[in-house]
């Protein structure tokens, strides 16, 4: 019997090729995306799953006035286990970068300052030396793989001797495993550096001074974590009653999509986008679906023969169902090596617009598991109406009355079933593609809008750590000379990253106020070199070198924020300096334009960690080479790490970017296949209704009233696609722009201009048969019945 | 064998009734050859269709070997009609996607008859009807009579006890409309109750009795 439906089926297939293409494809590509987006999807939800202990993990969260931050004091982790009986173990570190050098070759790399045990809760495995021996001594560092690989190339790491940040030497003692890509970014590292360090310059057992340490604890295996979070509460309580200072522990198992912090976090995932994104692979394989569903019930009066005669000949309903059904999934089983193929093909361009590299190994069982259920849920849904309407198709109407039963009422109702199906098709396409629209128009605002700075040709350089005033100011001065460099000025951070927040002070009616603001440390040339302007009072003056370290300039939003009647001479005071503001710089946007521009504090100094310069547009190429042979003149050793502070600006929409990237290319699939759809369907009403059209020729009556009947209907199909469409995607698009604290209007004239143009591609695919239509002779046609 | 007691049949359209068949009382005994005959749109077709189990009658009762097919579900009456009739169309009915050998093969697939018996008993009928080298050719590729000789080998495959045919010759030219009517009668011959409905006289020759119907009426 199966032999006999799949000799039906695939002779079906050849027979009709239009048809058959149409589904194959529109099927194959439903499956291709749905697969690249669970390959996507797997990898985000996989995010951290190599720590063995993943579910007893927690780190702590300090929350101030509803800002929540993942760093703590640097006691915090001794104290809360020695105070709650559920914290098993509890560690302490510190995220760092460090210039590491050895013999001639010399670089610079991410990672973390740990105690011993960092690797009793986390899951790093050697593979040389014992890396927890190693963070127990001060004079040892542990590298991963890949850093070690960095600095020795094929060579032994293990007993080599290296400066850190041309200050300390360390003996390389243990090598671990890289670290998994997928592992959240407070958790990302070259190298491990022992803790103890902080001890020589930093005191990390005061509870005030630095309150930058991450504090992650281990939970007993039945512990319940809101249980230890009231008894953190608690504990918290008894030392300081603030009601705005909470802290609490969250799962590491939620750090990537669900951190919900607001500062020191890295760049991690977020859940919605995993939503949307599963959300939309569904919707481009229901398209696809709809497209089988409908041209199989378009065609059913090509095959109510037959399925009359197998009923005739013995066939019960069920077993017409089940043949139909059987039909849906050879064609969808087809459609499942062509989109194996779409997949290797389209790959490579995935990795580069989602920025990762996938790869799939198409014998994993996670694979094949999903691969055989997006197989039977595709030809399940795609066969599910057809093969119910076909099979309650009377016998002996078909049989009979030879005609295609054009006025029964069955037929109406598919008719109504097809066009919801086809509305709803067009309607998620539209929603698709104005979505993309104005994704691109508010990244388009993003990178046009005036940012308060001067972005353009600015650079920064890293500079050699620790070397003397002396050193930096001739490397400056020669910069400077260079006839390619327009200005110089140096800062302690850049703007698009800032991580420097700082407890103020300052007097509002005569009553000392605290806050927090984020803060620069920059030199006197910074402001003029990136273009910031001062509003009110002066810059740093270097010549009243007494001065200068009780002089603060802030920005508008600090005047407005803390109240300041005269900002020029009043009290002030941060980062144990006490003085008063000298100067006010105009509002600009430091951080992205997803927040509200704060409050901000510069305060002078005269090291050096960036050095920002400002190039003339021509000749890129040779300023950078003439630049970094003066950092190799002056810092020997030290490599040459440079970033444009354009593309920076840029880098902080990536996932903005990516995500339209990944839209346009959704929009363009969902109405890809709806158009196939369309075309196929319009091509089998066409078919149904040739005999009317030569009967109506015949007697000499007008076709082209059946051609506009045929356009117009469809027409008003598109229509009502938009319409519903439309405040939907308003609603969906507003919600999407409250992540953006700056953002464009919506423009409603793409609304109207993609309406048009759907419409236009609908009318042309429908005249394209019309015409065939109105082509048609009468007297082939009328002879063949 | 058949027994039809005050069968009507009528298609409801809002307000109106229209009538197809009224008050057929008709009593077919095994080992009959009925002709069924009357102008066109007299409900023959309808008839046949009722008898078939195709369709279900508005009103009456039909008894199928002492059974009450009018009480039956859609699930008895398949397994009824796909055992014991068998149906011959004017317009063949084959299904074009299938070659001569699998049309032949369809009803035992539904009666789940073993893959051996299957091919045996397919075999064996495509001799019967000297049409074993047409085997492997769809039914676009033979001739009209053709078409109905592989129709008919279809509904006697499963050696049903009744068969109807609906104006089997209607489509084919006189010579070979004999020969289907000579096949018919030689089933009947061999025991096969045979129903069918027919324009010609000369066909309905071919049967030991004849029923007229005028208007949905039987004309006796």
């Amino acid at each position: 019997m199966i032999k006999n439906y799949i000799i039906v089926t695939l002779r079906n297939i050849f027979n009709n090729k239009i048809y058959s293409f149409i589904n194959l494809l529109g099927l194959s590509v439903g499956i291709a995306c749905t697969i690249l987006i669970i390959v996507w999807v797997r990898y985000e939800l996989g995010y951290d799953n190599f720590h063995t202990k993943l579910n007893q993990i927690y780190r702590v969260v300090t929350e101030y006035d509803g800002f929540r931050t993942p760093t703590t004091p640097g006691p915090m982790a001794a104290y809360l286990k020695s105070e709650i009986p559920e914290i098993v173990e509890a560690t302490r570190f510190k995220g760092d970068n460090i210039i590491l050098q050895y013999r001639d070759k010399s670089c610079k790399i991410n990672g973390i300052n740990a105690e011993p045990m960092f690797l009793d809760l986390f899951t790093f495995p050697s593979v040389k030396g014992n890396p927890a021996l190693a963070l127990d001594d001060a004079s040892s560092i542990v590298l991963t793989q890949s850093g070690a690989e960095k600095l020795f190339g094929d060579e032994d790491p293990i007993g080599k001797v290296v400066k850190v940040s041309n200050k300390w030497t360390a003996t390389v003692k243990s090598v671990v495993e890289d670290v998994p890509k997928n592992s959240s970014p407070p958790l990302n590292f070259e190298y491990l550096y022992p803790f103890k360090v902080y001890y020589y310059w930093r005191d990390p057992d005061n509870w005030t001074n630095n309150s930058d340490y991450n504090t992650w604890v281990l939970l007993d295996e039945k512990a319940d974590f809101t249980e230890v979070n009231r008894k953190i509460d608690e504990l918290i309580k008894r030392h300081n009653p603030d009601p705005k200072l909470k802290f609490f522990v969250q799962p590491l198992s939620e750090i990537h999509l669900n951190a919900n912090t607001h500062r020191w976090d890295g760049p991690h995932g977020d859940i919605n986008t995993v939503l949307i994104f599963s959300f939309l692979a569904m919707i481009i394989l229901a398209i696809a679906c709809i497209n089988f569903t409908n041209l199989a019930t378009a065609k059913s009066s090509l095959r109510s023969k037959e399925i009359g005669i197998r009923k005739v000949i013995g066939a019960t309903r069920l077993q017409i169902i089940k043949q139909h059904l059987g039909e849906s999934f050879i064609f969808t089983s087809l459609s499942v090596p062509i989109s194996l193929i779409m997949i290797e093909l389209f790959l490579p361009s995935f990795n580069e617009i989602a920025g990762n590299i996938y790869s799939i190994n198409y014998l994993e069982s996670w694979f094949i598991i999903s691969l055989i259920s997006i197989l039977i849920i595709t030809a399940f849904f795609s066969g599910l109406y057809p093969s119910i309407m076909l099979s309650s198709l009377g016998i002996t109407k078909i049989l009979q009355e030879n005609e295609s039963f054009s006025n029964d009422r069955k037929n109406w109702s598919q008719i109504s079933f097809r066009k919801v199906l086809v509305i709803f098709q067009f309607s998620i396409s539209i929603i698709v593609i104005i979505s993309t629209l104005l994704i691109f128009n508010q990244l388009q605002y993003i990178f046009e809008k005036d940012l308060g700075y001067d972005a353009e040709n600015l650079l920064y350089i890293t500079t050699g750590r620790n070397y003397s005033p002396e050193v930096y100011e001739r490397f400056n001065h020669e910069i400077l000379e260079l006839s390619s460099v327009v200005s110089t000025g140096s800062s302690d951070q850049i703007p698009t990253d800032t991580d420097f927040v700082l407890g103020v002070n300052y007097f509002h009616n005569d009553q000392k106020i605290s806050a927090s603001s984020p803060a620069f440390m920059i030199d006197e040339n910074f402001l003029a070199n990136y273009k910031i302007e001062l509003i009110a009072g002066e810059n740093f003056k270097p010549e009243n070198k007494t001065s200068l370290k009780e002089s603060f300039i802030i920005n508008e939003t600090a005047v407005r924020e803390f109240g300041l009647k005269n900002p020029i001479g009043s009290y002030f005071e941060a980062y144990n300096r006490k003085g008063k503001v000298i100067g006010v710089v105009k509002d600009f946007h430091f951080e992205n334009l997803k927040e509200k521009i704060e409050p901000l504090v510069f305060m002078y100094f005269d090291e050096c960690y960036f050095l920002n310069i400002r190039i003339k547009s021509n000749n890129t190429a040779e300023s950078i080479n003439s630049i970094k042979a003066l950092v190799e003149k002056h810092f020997p050793g030290h490599p040459f790490i440079y970033s444009f502070v354009d593309d920076k600006i840029e880098a902080l929409y990536k996932k903005e970017v990516r995500m339209g990237e990944l839209f346009k290319y959704f929009s363009f699939l969902a109405i890809f296949i709806s158009i196939l759809g369309l075309y196929g369907l319009v091509a089998f009403i066409v078919d149904q209704k040739t005999k009317e059209i030569s009967i109506r020729k015949v007697l000499g009556s007008s076709v082209s009233s059946v051609v506009r009947n045929l356009i117009s209907s469809f027409i008003i199909w598109i229509v009502i696609a938009n319409i519903i469409a439309w405040p939907i995607t308003y609603w969906a698009i507003t919600k999407w722009l409250q992540n953006f604290e700056y953002k464009t209007e919506i423009d409603l004239g793409v609304f109207v201009i993609v309406g048009v143009i759907i419409l236009l591609l609908s009318l042309f695919t429908v005249s394209l048969h019309a015409v065939k239509a109105a082509l048609i002779n009468p007297v082939k046609n009328l002879r063949n019945e | 064998m058949i027994q039809l007691k005050n069968i009507t049949k009528y298609y409801k359209n809002k307000f109106i009734k229209t009538f197809v068949l009224r008050n057929i009382n008709l009593e077919v005994k095994e080992g009959e050859f009925i002709s069924v005959m009357g102008p066109s749109g007299s409900g023959k077709s309808t008839l046949l269709n009722i008898i078939g189990m195709l369709d279900a009658p508005s009103e009456g009762e039909y008894n199928f070997y002492d059974e009450s097919v009018h009480k039956m579900k859609e699930k008895q009456l398949t397994e009824l009609h796909k055992s014991h009739i068998g149906f011959v169309f004017q317009q063949y009915h084959l299904i074009d996607e299938l070659t001569v050998f699998e049309n032949l093969e369809t009803p035992l697939l539904y009666q789940k008859v073993k893959t051996k018996e299957r091919k045996a008993r397919v075999a064996e009928i495509l001799d019967q009807f000297n049409i074993v080298t047409k085997k492997n050719l769809f039914p676009s590729q033979l001739s009209g009579g053709q078409q109905q000789l592989v129709a008919v080998a279809r509904a006697i495959i499963t050696q049903p006890k009744l068969i109807l045919a609906d104006e089997p010759t209607g489509n084919l030219h006189s010579e070979q409309g004999k020969e289907i009517m000579e096949l018919l009668k030689k089933l009947n011959k061999d025991g096969t109750t045979i129903i069918q409905v027919t324009h010609s006289e000369e066909n309905a020759k071919y049967g030991n009795r004849i029923i007229r119907l005028m208007d949905g009426w039987i004309e006796e």
